[in-house]
C-alpha cells in the first residue's frame, strides 16, 4: 500500500486555476516538480503528499479504481461514470466553483414541445411516423438513462457523442441532447432550448475521496487537507 | 459468476434434457438464436432501458452488438428470416445462457424497502448476470386462449419432468386492461399516452391524476393561452403556416427531424385538450381499482366483470376469453384454486400484449419464478412481419428450477 497519499487536480484550464487558488487560500501550496509542463507536483507545506495533474474525468475514473486517494473534479463526471457512486466515492466538499447544470435541449422549433411530459409525447409520435426511435445526442449516457427512465420516458434512443453535443440537431445525427451548460448562450447559438423541467444535474466542482484502504500515514495526509478546506 | 460443480452442472444437464424433450415433443423444432445479437433490435424495439440491463459494446469493425438479455426476440428473428410471408405455423424451442447486468447497489435498494436484511444478502443469486434458459416460442396459432393454456400447461409439465411439483400459477392479461380503456370515453390521444404509460406505474398514476383534473389542469398549465385559443379555431394548414411565420419572425431555422406539419398537428391536439372535459371521476377510480384486483382467478373475474358494469362499458369479448382461457388452464391439470389473478402482473414487460404467467415455487421455498412467459402479439409486426402475427412462449429456468429442488430436499 503506497504510504503516499496521491492527490489529482486539473491539469488545465479554469477548474485548475481555481483549485490551486483554493489550496493556496488553505495554506497549501502547489508546485510542481521538475518539468514546467510536467503533471507532477507536491504541497510545499506537506511532505509525502503527490500531486498529480490530469483531466477532470481521468480523476473521477481514478478516484473509483482508487488509484488517486482525493481530487477535484466535476460531480456531473463522477455520477455520470458510478451509478452506485456511493460505493466508490465520499465527495468530502463541494467546492462552489466549476458550476455547471446538466440539460435536456430540443430544438426551439419545437413550439410545441416545452416538458419531459411533452418530449414523451413526441418521442411516441415520432416512432410511430418515421419507424425509428427519436435520438438524444450525449456524452453522459448513464445520467441520461437514470433521467428519462425518473420521467417515465423510453422510447428514444442514445446516440454517443464525444464533442459539440449541441450541434447534433442542426446537423441532423441526433433530434435532443443531454449535455452541459453554464450560461445557455452555446444553446441559443445552435436554437434549442432547455425543458422547463429538464435539469439532470446541478453540478459543480467537488473535492471527492476514494472509498479504497488507504495507508495511516496516507490517510491521516488526507484528513489534514480535506481538514485545511473544511471538508468532511 | 460461482463457478458450478460436477454434480451441479450434471444435474443441470438432465434438467435440460428433461425439459427440451417435452418442448421439442409438442412440436418445438429446436433452434439456436446468436449469443451475440445486435443491439439494434433490442434498442429499438425496448427503448433506451434496456441499456441499463443489458451488455451492449462495439466491436473493433464499429458494430454496436449485445449479449442476449433474454431469446423472445432472437427467436422472433429467426421465425420471420424463416417465413418472410409470416403464415405458417411454427413452434421452436432452445436452450442456453442469457445474460443481464445487475446493478446490485439498486437492488439493495430496491430491497430496503421491503425486504429482510436477510433477503438482501441473497440478491446476487436471484439476480446472476448470467443465467440458462430454456422455452419455447410459437407463431401464428389462432386459437389464443387454447395456444396461452397449452404454452402454461406445457411448462408445467416441463417442470414436473425437471423434478418439481407443488408450484403455483401466477397470472394476468394487459390485453384486459387494454380493452378496458378501449370502452372508456376519452379523446384517443389520452388513451394512446395512458396505454403508453402503463408500463411505468409512477408516471401512470400521475397521467391518470391529471386526466381527471384535465382541462383545467391545462388551462392553469398553458402560457400560451391566446396562441393556443386563437388556433383552435383554424384549420391544420393554416397552423402549419402560422407556425412558419412565427419561425420565420424569431429566425429560428426548422430542424430536429420533425416537419411544420407534425407541430402544428400537435398544438391543435393540446388546442383540443384545453377545451376537452376531464376524465370523468368514476373513470378514474374505475381504472384504479381495477388495477387494484388480486386473487383467486374466478372471483377476480366476477370483480372485473362487476366493476365493469354501466356506463356503458362492454368487456364482454375480453372476459369470455378470460373464463375460456381458465376452463382451458384447468383442463390442463391447474389448480385454479391454489392460482393467483392480477391486474398489475405484466406490468414490467413491455412486448406483453395478452395472457402473462408464471409458475412460482410453493411459498416457504425459494421464491423466485421457476418459469414464466405470456403473448406478444404486437412484436412480429413491429420487428418487421407484413401482418400482426399472434406469438405466445415460455421459458424455465434451469438454476432456479435446482435451487428450489434442493430447498425442498429433492
Amino acid at each position: 500500500m503506497s504510504e503516499k497519499l496521491i492527490l489529482a487536480i486539473p491539469s488545465k484550464g479554469r477548474l485548475m486555476e481555481k483549485t490551486i487558488k483554493l489550496f493556496t487560500q488553505a495554506g497549501m501550496r502547489i508546485v510542481k516538480t521538475g518539468h514546467e509542463r510536467g503533471y507532477r507536483g507536491k504541497i510545499t507545506e506537506l511532505e509525502g503528499v503527490e500531486v498529480a495533474f490530469l483531466s477532470a474525468s481521468e480523476i473521477a475514473a481514478n478516484l473509483r479504481r482508487g488509484e488517486v486517494h482525493l481530487g477535484v473534479t466535476g460531480e456531473d463526471l463522477l455520477r455520470e461514470l458510478m451509478d452506485d457512486i456511493d460505493n466508490h466515492v465520499q465527495i468530502a466538499k463541494r467546492l462552489g466553483f466549476g458550476h455547471a447544470d446538466v440539460i435536456v435541449a430540443v430544438p426551439q422549433a419545437w413550439l410545441d414541445v416545452r416538458d419531459m411530459a411533452d418530449l414523451d409525447e413526441v418521442a411516441l409520435a415520432y416512432h410511430a411516423r418515421h419507424g425509428r426511435r427519436l435520438r438524444v445526442a450525449t456524452k453522459y449516457i448513464n445520467l441520461t438513462r437514470d433521467f428519462f427512465a425518473s420521467h417515465g420516458l423510453a422510447g428514444y434512443r442514445i446516440v454517443e457523442s464525444l464533442g459539440a453535443t449541441e450541434g447534433a440537431p442542426a446537423a441532423g445525427s441526433a433530434e435532443a441532447i443531454v449535455d452541459i451548460t453554464s450560461t445557455g448562450s452555446t444553446l441559443a447559438a445552435n436554437h434549442l432550448k432547455i425543458l422547463e423541467d429538464g435539469l439532470v444535474l446541478r453540478s459543480e466542482a467537488v473535492l471527492a475521496m476514494t472509498r479504497m484502504q488507504l495507508s495511516e500515514t496516507a490517510k491521516s495526509l488526507r484528513g489534514q487537507i480535506v481538514s485545511a478546506l473544511g471538508g468532511s | 459468476m460461482t463457478q458450478k460443480s460436477a454434480d451441479t452442472l450434471d444435474a443441470l444437464g438432465a434438467i435440460e434434457k428433461a425439459v427440451l424433450g417435452v418442448f421439442r415433443q409438442a412440436g418445438g423444432e429446436r433452434v439456436a438464436p446468436d449469443i451475440l445479437q445486435p443491439a439494434d433490435p433490442f434498442l429499438d424495439r425496448l427503448g433506451e432501458s434496456i441499456r441499463a440491463r443489458t451488455y451492449v459494446f462495439t466491436d473493433p469493425g464499429g458494430a454496436e452488438l449485445c449479449l442476449r438479455p433474454d431469446f423472445t426476440l432472437p427467436v422472433a428473428r429467426i421465425y420471420l428470416a424463416r417465413n418472410p410471408d409470416c403464415l405458417a405455423p411454427r413452434c421452436y424451442s432452445y436452450s442456453g445462457p442469457a445474460f443481464r447486468y445487475q446493478n446490485k447497489w439498486k437492488i439493495r435498494q430496491g430491497h430496503a424497502a421491503n425486504a429482510t436484511a436477510h433477503e438482501a444478502a441473497r440478491t446476487t443469486v436471484e439476480h446472476p448476470r448470467e443465467f440458462e434458459q430454456i422455452g419455447i416460442e410459437c407463431f401464428h396459432y389462432h386459437d389464443f386462449e387454447a395456444a396461452d393454456a397449452r404454452i402454461a400447461g406445457l411448462s408445467a409439465k416441463a417442470l414436473r419432468q425437471a423434478g418439481l411439483t407443488g408450484f403455483t400459477l401466477h397470472l394476468g392479461d394487459p390485453g384486459i386492461f387494454r380493452a378496458l380503456l378501449e370502452q372508456i370515453e376519452m379523446p384517443p390521444r389520452w388513451r394512446r399516452r395512458l396505454l403508453h404509460k402503463f408500463w411505468r406505474p409512477d408516471a401512470f398514476h400521475a397521467l391518470l391524476v391529471s386526466l381527471g383534473e384535465y382541462g383545467a389542469a391545462m388551462r392553469a398549465r398553458s402560457r400560451e393561452k391566446e396562441l393556443l385559443e386563437e388556433l383552435a379555431a383554424l384549420s391544420p394548414k393554416a397552423v402549419a403556416r402560422r407556425i412558419d411565420k412565427t419561425l420565420e419572425a424569431q429566425n429560428i431555422p426548422l430542424f430536429g427531424g420533425r416537419s411544420v406539419e407534425e407541430i402544428a398537428a400537435r398544438m391543435l391536439e393540446h388546442a383540443a385538450d384545453r377545451a376537452a372535459e376531464a376524465l370523468a371521476d368514476e373513470h378514474v377510480r374505475r381504472i384504479q381499482n381495477y388495477l387494484q384486483i388480486s386473487g383467486n382467478p374466478r372471483k377476480c373475474l366476477e370483480t372485473i366483470s362487476a366493476l365493469t358494469q354501466g356506463d356503458g362499458i362492454d368487456l364482454g369479448a375480453a372476459l369470455t376469453a378470460f373464463a375460456r382461457r381458465l376452463d382451458l388452464l384447468e383442463a390442463q391439470g391447474f389448480d385454479l384454486d391454489t392460482a393467483r389473478f392480477d391486474t398489475e402482473f405484466g406490468r414490467q414487460f413491455e412486448y406483453y400484449s395478452g395472457f402473462v404467467f408464471q409458475l412460482e415455487a410453493p411459498a416457504g421455498f425459494w421464491g423466485g419464478p421457476l418459469a414464466g412467459g405470456g403473448r406478444y402479439d404486437d412484436l412480429l409486426q413491429e420487428l418487421g412481419a407484413p401482418h400482426k402475427v399472434p406469438a405466445v412462449g415460455a421459458a424455465l429456468h434451469p438454476e432456479r428450477i435446482l435451487a428450489a429442488r434442493k430447498g425442498m430436499g429433492r
